[in-house]
């Protein structure tokens, strides 16, 4: 590949001029960095086709999001996976600080049009992935916990790599 | 004061317009105008309101200094899961902007439309790279139906205080922390407003904000050019389908 001469020595200066390090520090889940927490035993009373909107809401309280024409609730929490130690500096000037990696958890419901849970799944966003993007693909992908009897196929509770 | 400080506070100013100073004035481009009546996009008009040590106050005029506004923006969509970015708002005209009427051009959907301010520190808030200061801004829900042409959302009342002067002229600022934000409807004003600005539409619709506070439910509505594109690959999909079939 070649790079343009240009465009490579626009870089070497602003390399000359700039300099930076990040360093992330992986974690183990135990901080709550935003919402309540939701364990798998919490939500293991869901029954696609049996479990109704109500029921749920009842039980987990209210959702993070109500997307309602996709007939979608969420309830998001997260987690610290880890933190970022990261320092730039130029000439005469710099700055460094510690940064939070979270884990944003996911659970996603999925209703019919009689108001009873058509499909869920506990998922973990990646940290740039789009939340948009996960919403809109997990609705159009059908994937999730499902009723046993149903044509769509069944996945498990599934971890989303980063 | 030397050249070299002259020379930094130029520089400030032409960054801090970059992000909130740069509120353009005026109506809607032709192509903007077009989509306006497809239904694509909706005018979403607002009022902003404000009193300093309890007197009406311009919320963009006299307390500007260098370019910098004391209140700064946010906008969530869809696409944000409805998390507010920082936004530049467009004033309305002439007589009108100095009652404080700002407006949206939007999709219709749903939007957290968030506030900061009234500050005069507003622009360095936007500018910390640690946290966004618009994360834990009040905001409200906002509502834009799809058979709406101009959607009048309220007018939001803020209070503020002067905390002290500053160095080079002019008051420290800061929200009212005794104060309420409120939402009054002055429908009957805006559709006035509505109909100077923008004589080719009719109807005004109203749609309040309303408050929304962390542990809230986030309302989420697909934006109607999404729906379209997806029902539209939808179809191609079963085309495509039906012509492997056949």
């Amino acid at each position: 590949m070649h790079a343009n001469p240009r465009c490579l020595g626009l870089l070497l200066a602003t390399a000359g001029v700039l300099s930076g390090c990040v360093l992330p520090v992986p974690l183990r889940e135990d901080t709550v960095l935003a919402g309540t927490p939701l364990l798998d035993q919490q939500f293991a009373f869901i029954e696609p086709a049996v479990t109704t909107d109500s029921d749920v809401i009842a039980r987990l309280g209210r959702p993070t999001i109500s997307w309602d024409d996709a007939r979608v609730i969420t309830y998001d929490w997260e987690m610290r996976r880890g933190v970022l130690l990261w320092a730039v500096g130029g000439p005469y000037v710099g700055h460094a600080g510690i940064t939070d990696i979270p884990a944003h958890h996911v659970l996603i419901i999925e209703f019919d049009d009689g108001g009873r849970v058509r499909r869920f799944d506990h998922a973990t966003l990646g940290v740039l992935e789009p939340y948009s993007r996960f919403l809109l693909e997990w609705k159009a992908a059908g994937r999730g916990v499902a009723p046993p009897d149903s044509a769509r196929s069944t996945v498990p509770t599934s971890e989303r790599a980063p | 004061m030397s050249c070299r400080v002259y020379a930094l506070l130029a520089a400030l100013a032409a960054f801090a317009s970059l992000g909130l100073g740069c509120q353009a004035v005026g109506g809607l481009t032709d192509g903007e105008r077009s989509q306006l009546y497809a239904g694509e996009r909706v005018v979403v008009l607002l009022r902003i309101e404000c009193a300093i040590d309890g007197q009406p106050a311009e919320p963009f005029g006299e307390e500007e200094f260098a370019g910098s506004p004391i209140f700064g923006f946010g906008l969530g969509s869809f696409e944000t899961v409805l998390e507010p970015v920082p936004i530049a708002p467009r004033m309305l005209a002439s007589d009108s902007e100095r009652g404080g009427w700002i407006y949206l051009f939007v999709a219709p959907g749903t939007y957290h439309f968030a506030v900061l301010g009234p500050d005069t520190n507003v622009v360095s808030m936007h500018q910390t790279i640690s946290h966004s200061p618009l994360a834990h801004a009040p905001r409200w829900h906002m509502d834009v139906p799809d058979q709406a042409s101009i959607v009048y959302a309220g007018t939001l009342s803020f209070e503020a205080k002067t905390a002290g002067e500053l160095l080079l002229g002019g008051r420290i600022i800061q929200p009212d922390p005794s104060g309420t934000v409120s939402v009054r409807d002055e429908f009957d004003e805006a559709a006035i407003v509505a109909a100077r600005h923008f004589p080719a539409v009719e109807r005004v619709t109203s749609v309040l904000l309303r408050r929304w506070r962390p542990g809230d439910t986030k309302l989420l509505r697909t934006p109607r050019d999404l729906r379209r594109r997806v029902a539209r690959a939808k179809e191609i999909r079963r085309a495509s389908a039906c012509g492997f079939r056949a």
